[in-house]
């Protein structure tokens, strides 16, 4: 490498060919194709790429299962590191399970596997456990997966990223699942939908997410088991958790419940177990705490460490008073991030604990128009008594809201506080809060 | 541990000095195992990078910088901020960041910058003007190339 800071004209002649690689390796294998047209240098370089990213999109769509079978034969030296496998046919047919069959069998070496079909479930050979020692990441959408062999004969010592979404397998799900995640000793992140009762026991677990099966059964309770002592981001999206046993949750620093709406009877003990974390923030959404408000007064106990607490989706009536229930239980929060629905104009501030008033430091607001938010903007401003930094967040802007904005501006200030407004990208990221 | 031990001094290809914490300065595996090998003192000579990458390597890196144990990979703010880093690199900025991002080796950073290059060459026209390469093809040749892969140059 020449020691001068390379010139414009002609810097990507300079980059060495393993980071040309390394762009190419974010681009579908098309496009990669494609750049054997930019000049003579590039006229061979897509062949040395060390993966494939290919949608299958026609069964007669010969072309590309020939230009596969070629790209295949040209790393038979089993350099592939990459593949990305895609299959948006109605009808999977001997073609599509001889590409996933080649990749899985012959590609020894690779570390990032993705496969998604769109309609009929992709059979997944038995391979999978056994032959890709260097598996780093395996993502699996629609897919039909072989039981796993016994713990001692499965081979994936480097898997860290687990992700099995709209996936069966060809025996009891939820027991193949737990052999699976017990027999994967470097396991960071599982994310999975459609387990029933989910048991996950990983010593080395760091992060979990359990989605909602987009295809019916979401409102079917689940039950969620953990034996993860080193888990630290939590988060569920099932509807209907029926009951969470878990023996720790004391490394959490980050829980998402945005979609979880019923904890059902084992919410006080839930609350129990998340007020012995250390520090933490949480997401929820406001139907969480409605379906959850009975069960609150049960539970003594005080979140005495959540720092950051942040409510989606908050409707127009009736739900402020379940959000301040809950603050109650909050007494250190140090940022609340609300994201509100629609007009808020009964919004009453009574009862807004006065631990919260005197401890929050940063609040946002998310709405779609100012005239809904000016009472509460102005209610925080003038009580809160150590707000650093109130955030608007507003999807319309209209010439007659900027005199309001201004006011807002101007409003009497009990602590020095900075006041910011911004556009969220889209409205849907502005209603629904946080995505 | 003293004040000193804390930070570390990097220096660039054109003797720009930046004084930054150790723990921002380690997420390069170069830089850690320079430290590691204590063939170095406090400072340590970059001669690959200028100090004008340099500087926006140790804004990646501060940014990243694990706090209290609780960095979180995913967050969304991260990846907005992410995302706005690069937007606005030019070509030769962005190409001379995967370069220092490779030499450093921090591997989050390359492949960010890698992605933002390849996020900008979609076509094969962007290809051409943001890489800036010239076509020296004859017209038979690029019809030899497009009917070896029909199938890509298909739209």
């Amino acid at each position: 490498m020449t020691k001068k800071a390379v010139g414009d004209a002609d810097i990507i002649n300079q980059l060495p060919d393993s980071l040309l690689y390394e762009i190419l390796l974010k681009l579908p294998t098309k496009d990669v194709v494609k750049t054997s047209l930019l000049c003579r240098r590039w006229r061979n370089v897509w062949k040395s790429v060390p993966g494939l990213d290919l949608d299958f999109n026609s069964s007669v769509d010969f072309a590309k299962y020939e230009f596969f079978d070629r790209f295949m034969d040209l790393n038979s030296d089993l350099c592939l590191q990459r593949v990305k496998l895609s299959y948006v046919e109605y009808r999977l047919n001997k073609y599509n399970e001889a590409t996933i069959n080649t990749v899985i069998d012959q590609q020894k070496n690779i570390q990032h596997l993705d496969v998604a079909s769109k309609f009929d479930r992709v059979t997944i050979p038995p391979t999978i456990y056994t032959s890709c020692e260097s598996l780093v990441s395996l993502k699996l959408y629609c897919a039909s997966l072989p039981k796993p062999p016994h713990k001692s004969s499965v081979s994936l010592p480097c898997l860290k990223i687990l992700d099995l979404q709209q996936i069966v397998f060809l025996a009891d799900d939820n027991l193949c699942m737990e052999m699976l995640i017990s027999a994967c000793p470097a396991l960071q992140t599982l994310t999975m939908d459609k387990m029933y009762a989910v048991k996950v026991s990983s010593p080395s677990l760091l992060s979990f997410c359990l989605n909602k099966n987009e295809y019916g059964y979401h409102h079917q309770a689940t039950q969620v088991v953990l034996d993860t002592p080193r888990l630290k981001y939590l988060k569920l999206k099932h509807h209907f958790v029926e009951r969470i046993i878990v023996n720790d949750l004391s490394s959490i620093v980050k829980l998402d419940l945005d979609d979880l709406i019923n904890f059902g009877e084992s919410f006080p003990g839930f609350l129990t177990l998340i007020s012995r974390v250390r520090y933490f923030n949480l997401t929820i959404s406001s139907d969480f705490l409605r379906v959850n408000r009975k069960l609150l007064p049960k539970s003594e106990s005080v979140i005495h460490n959540l720092s950051t607490l942040s409510v989606k989706d908050i409707p127009p009536l009736g739900y402020w008073e379940y959000l301040l229930l809950f603050l109650e239980r909050c007494p250190n929060l140090k940022s609340l991030v609300m994201g509100f629905q629609g007009y808020h104009y009964g919004i009453n501030f009574y009862d807004v604990p006065h631990c919260v008033l005197s401890s929050l430091e940063f609040v946002e607001v998310r709405a779609r128009h100012i005239a809904d938010m000016e009472k509460l903007v102005s209610y925080f401003m003038a009580n809160s008594t150590v707000l650093k930094k109130f955030t608007l967040c507003l999807y319309h802007m209209k010439n007659e809201d900027v005199k309001i904005l201004d006011r807002l501006f101007t409003l009497p200030r009990r602590s020095r506080i900075t006041f910011e407004t911004y556009k969220p990208s889209s409205l849907l990221s502005c209603a629904n809060g946080f995505c | 541990m003293s004040k000193s031990e804390k930070k570390i001094v990097l220096k660039s290809l054109d003797n720009e000095a930046f004084e930054v914490e150790k723990a921002v300065a380690l997420q390069s595996q170069t830089i850690w195992v320079m430290c590691e090998d204590k063939c170095v003192g406090n400072e340590i000579p970059l001669e690959n990078v200028t100090g004008q990458i340099l500087a926006k390597v140790i804004d990646y890196c501060k940014k990243h910088a694990v706090v209290d144990g609780d960095g979180d990979e995913s967050s969304e703010e991260l990846k907005n901020w992410d995302t706005e880093f690069t937007k606005n690199m030019d070509q030769s900025t962005l190409f001379n960041m995967i370069l220092a991002a490779n030499y450093l080796n921090i591997k989050s950073l390359l492949n960010l910058t890698c992605q933002a290059v390849a996020d900008k060459t979609k076509t094969i026209d962007e290809f051409h003007t943001f890489l800036n390469i010239e076509n020296n093809f004859t017209p038979e040749e690029e019809a030899q190339i497009c009917q070896e892969n029909l199938w890509a140059f298909d739209d």
